[in-house]
This record gives C-alpha cells, structure tokens and sequence, in this order.
C-alpha cells in the first residue's frame, strides 16, 4: 500500500494545462527524486502534494488519508526554492519558527540539526550574514524541525558549491533514513536525483504526465558511489529518457 | 558623522550665501531679512514662538497619531478580510488625489475653529500617504513566506504577529517619516484659517503687520521641528529594523 497516493491529479493555470491526470505512487520511507523538462510543473506537483494549492480535478491521499489532514498536523516539511528565511530572527529562531507557530518550541532540537551540519557556532547569527548556500542548509533544518513524516525538498542544492552539496546530501540521506520519512525531492540535477533517490520520477513536457519511474540500487552510498559504472549506466539512462520527454 | 559634516558645512554657506545676498542687494527686512535680522526676531519673541510652536506640536503629533493608528487599522483590516481593499483602497486613491488643504476650512465650519479641526486637518492630509504606503508594505510579502506558515496551519493573528507587522515595519517606518512632515503642513495650514494660535497664526499675523522676520523665524521653527521628528523617526527605525531592510524599501 502506498504511502503518497496522487490519482488523476490535473492542475491548470489561466486555461493552461499544466499537470493532466497524474498518477503516481511512493511508498512509506521512499526517497523519490522527481525530474523533467523546464516548467514541467514539478514545483506545482510539490506544492499540490502539500496542499498549499488547490487540485483542479484528482485526489491526493497520503497514508490513505487525505493529505490536507498530515498537513494539520503540521507532519508535512517543505524546503521552498527561494530561502523562506525572515530577516529580523536570527539563524536559530528561524529553524525554530515552525516550533513557535505549533507551539511546540524545543531549543535542544533546534541546536542538534545545527551541529549535525557544523552550524551550531552561527547559531544567534543574523540570518542574512549566512552565505547563499547556508541559507538554503537552514531552510532545509527548517523543514526538518518538526520531525516530517513527509519531507518536500524543492531544489534545496541549487546555489550550494560542490563540496558542501555532497556533505549535505549525505546528511539528508543520514536523516531521511533515521526519520524513518517519506522524502520527495525535485530536483534538476541528474546525479542529486541519482545518488540520494531509491526511485526517480520522470515527468513529460506540457500537460505534465509520469513518463518514466526509474528504480535505483545501491547498497550503499558513498563518494565512490558517484563514479560507479552504475551510477553511469543509470545517468545514461535518464538523460535518455529526459531527452525523450 | 561624516553626512553631519556635508550638513554643517552646506547649511553654513547657504546662511552666508542668503546673508551676503540681502546685505549686496540691500533688501529691506519687511521684504526678504538678512539671517542675523531673524535671528534677532527670533531672540525676541522666543517666548511667543515657543508658546504656539507647541500649539502646533499638540495638533501635529494628535493628527499623525490618529492618521497613522487609521491607516494601521485599515490596513489589518485588509489583510483580514481581502474584499475590504476593494471597497476601501478606490476611495483612499480618489481622496489622495483631492487637495486635503481644501477641505480645511469646511472642516473649521463642521468642527468650530478649536484644536479639533486642526488635529483633523493635521490627521486628513497625513492619512491617505500613510494608508497607501502601508498597503504597499504588506502587498509586498513574498507569497512564499505566506505559504510557509499556511503549511504550518498559521492562525491569522500568528501570520499577523510574525510575519505581516514585522515585513511591514520598513513600510510603518517609511510611512511615519512622510506623515510626521505632513501633519506638520496640515496643522499649520489650518491655523491659517482660524486664527486662533500655533505657529500657522503667527505667519499669518506677522504676514499682516509685516513682521516678515517674524515669519521667517515661524517657518525656520516648523521645519526644524519636522526635521527633528524625521530623524527621530529615522533613529528609531535604525533600531526597530537593523536587518535595514528600509533601505530597501524606501
């Protein structure tokens, strides 16, 4: 049984049919990377998996419930793609917001998913003092805060150099598999998509349908996983399946 | 320090600049007074100009309250119930347009010729730029910053508390500098008409009787009190904003 379940799912902006009757499955603990062609509609999917948008037709239920109830229970984490980090609390208190708004503020946990990234020093730092890249490691610690059984991630590695990017997907991988969560990940990046998924959705061009499901198999993941002739025979794969998209 | 400098030095040659000009024109003082000459009037009447220069604080500071606390309300009330700016806003950008210095003496007329319709004037002209200086602020609230507390199911006093007042504080900020120089012009304005004290009076007096250095010390007293209470403002913002995000905003 699946954990995420989108059915005939379709969502149009101004008569333009961007999404049109998806269907999709990802089960409990998946870590599914979702790619496709520019201004496919992978943001709008994530955000309709969010509910913070409105389907147009379809249905989307996760753990057989409808997904608007996880939501309310402030049990679904989503990294936006433009930092959602307030400029008048510090490094901190934004990781903590989510906390505040529940009303469940716990400091402790705050401060652990900032050492678990080395961050812990820039802690009662003015957020913009923080890098580019360390803004979006924040939004990621954000969304994590409230222990997700559903993690969303909208392209939280786009402006993080290289080294860091592998740090930090190494890290998430080490959350996700401790959380015991759901994680979707939109996502660019080919290798990203790769190296942290266990399953990658390819999406078609305009109106956006699952084109292809890509299963990947490692047994482990490491920096030498990246240069596996695995790893290769799969990015080949998928730039082929993009290419037709 | 180094903009205090640039003001010092600048205001120290247009003072010899505006001296040097009525001495080399030789310019009566009932027409255009030398700097010394109302410097000297001012000495003189000190007493007077300090008694009504309150009269017209009194009356600015009570319109600018009352113009800022409306448009505050308004603006909440906006963000609330969104079909309330299009059954408000239409009206504040037609009322923007009317010359509130026009409606000054109909207010002396509805009002009587009290401190109440100068703190009304005072409140009117200030209102409208106050108004839609902070629409403007909680419009510009990045739409995924709403988003993020509707996924964590965000009471709307919440969103208000810690998201639209504290986005909004650069545009409060902004809005409290332009209205504070307003509420000055608007009391003023309106002691013009009823005669009856403040620093409006005393320019229309002294206009009168020809006491030209007289007004010019009333309208150096003016000004300098909108300066002071501008920066006041701007000292205030330094420390409610330090993210300096008014920079950006202004």
């Amino acid at each position: 049984m699946s954990f995420v379940s989108l059915r005939g799912v379709s969502k149009s902006y101004q008569n333009v049919k961007v999404i049109n009757n998806l269907n999709l499955d990802i089960n409990k603990g998946d870590f599914v990377s979702i790619v496709g062609p520019y201004g496919c509609g992978k943001t709008t999917l994530l955000r309709l998996i969010s509910t913070l948008l409105p389907l147009d037709s379809g249905q989307i239920t996760i753990n057989r419930k409808p997904a608007k109830s996880l939501r309310e229970k402030s049990k679904i984490g989503l990294c936006f793609q433009t930092p959602t980090l307030f400029p008048w609390l510090n490094t901190i208190e934004n990781i903590m917001l989510p906390q505040q708004i529940v009303s469940n503020k716990d400091y402790q946990r705050a401060l652990d998913l900032l050492e678990m990234v080395n961050l812990a020093g820039k802690s009662n730092m003015p957020i913009q003092h923080l890098s580019g890249g360390t803004m979006k490691l924040v939004c990621i610690l954000q969304s994590l805060i409230l222990d997700p059984e559903l993690l969303l991630l909208d392209e939280p590695f786009s402006s993080i150099d290289e080294p860091n990017r592998e740090f930090l997907q190494d890290k998430l991988l080490t959350t996700h598999d401790q959380g015991k969560m759901t994680t979707i990940l939109v996502t660019h990046s080919l290798t990203e998509a790769i190296y942290l998924s266990n399953k990658v959705v390819i999406l078609s061009r305009r109106p956006t349908q699952v084109k292809t499901i890509l299963d990947i198999n490692f047994s482990t993941r490491n920096t030498q996983t990246r240069f596996s002739p695995k790893f290769i025979k799969y990015l080949k794969l998928l730039r082929r399946e993009l290419t037709d998209a | 320090m180094r903009k205090l400098i640039y003001l010092v030095i600048s205001l120290f040659f247009l003072i010899s600049l505006w001296s040097l000009l009525t001495k080399t024109l030789d310019l009566p003082s009932y027409l255009f007074p030398s700097p010394e000459v109302v410097y000297a009037s001012f000495s003189k009447n000190i007493q007077l100009l300090s008694e009504n220069w309150l009269i017209t604080l009194v009356e600015a500071i009570g319109g600018f309250t009352i113009a800022n606390v409306f448009s505050l309300t308004i603006v909440l009330l906006v963000f609330r119930f969104s079909f309330m700016e299009e059954i408000i806003l239409p009206y504040a950008v037609i009322l923007e347009t009317i010359p509130v210095i026009a409606f000054a003496p109909i207010l002396v007329l509805w009002l009587g010729s009290g401190r109440i319709s100068h703190i009304i004037a005072a409140g009117l002209i200030s209102f409208f730029p106050s108004l839609i200086n902070l629409v403007r602020g909680v419009k510009s609230i990045n739409n995924e910053y709403l988003d993020f507390f509707r996924l964590y199911s965000a009471s709307r006093y919440q969103i208000i508390r810690r998201l639209v007042l504290p986005a909004s504080l650069p545009y409060i900020f902004s809005s409290l500098k332009i209205s504070i120089s307003l509420a000055i012009v608007g009391a003023l304005v309106s002691e013009f008409i009823t005669v009856n004290g403040g620093l409006g009076y005393i320019i229309i007096s002294g206009y009168y009787t020809f006491d030209i250095p007289l007004v010019f010390s009333a309208i150096f007293l003016s000004s300098t009190t909108g300066i002071l209470f501008y920066s006041l403002i701007s000292i205030l913002e330094d420390f409610c904003i330090p993210w300096s995000m008014a920079k950006t905003a202004n």
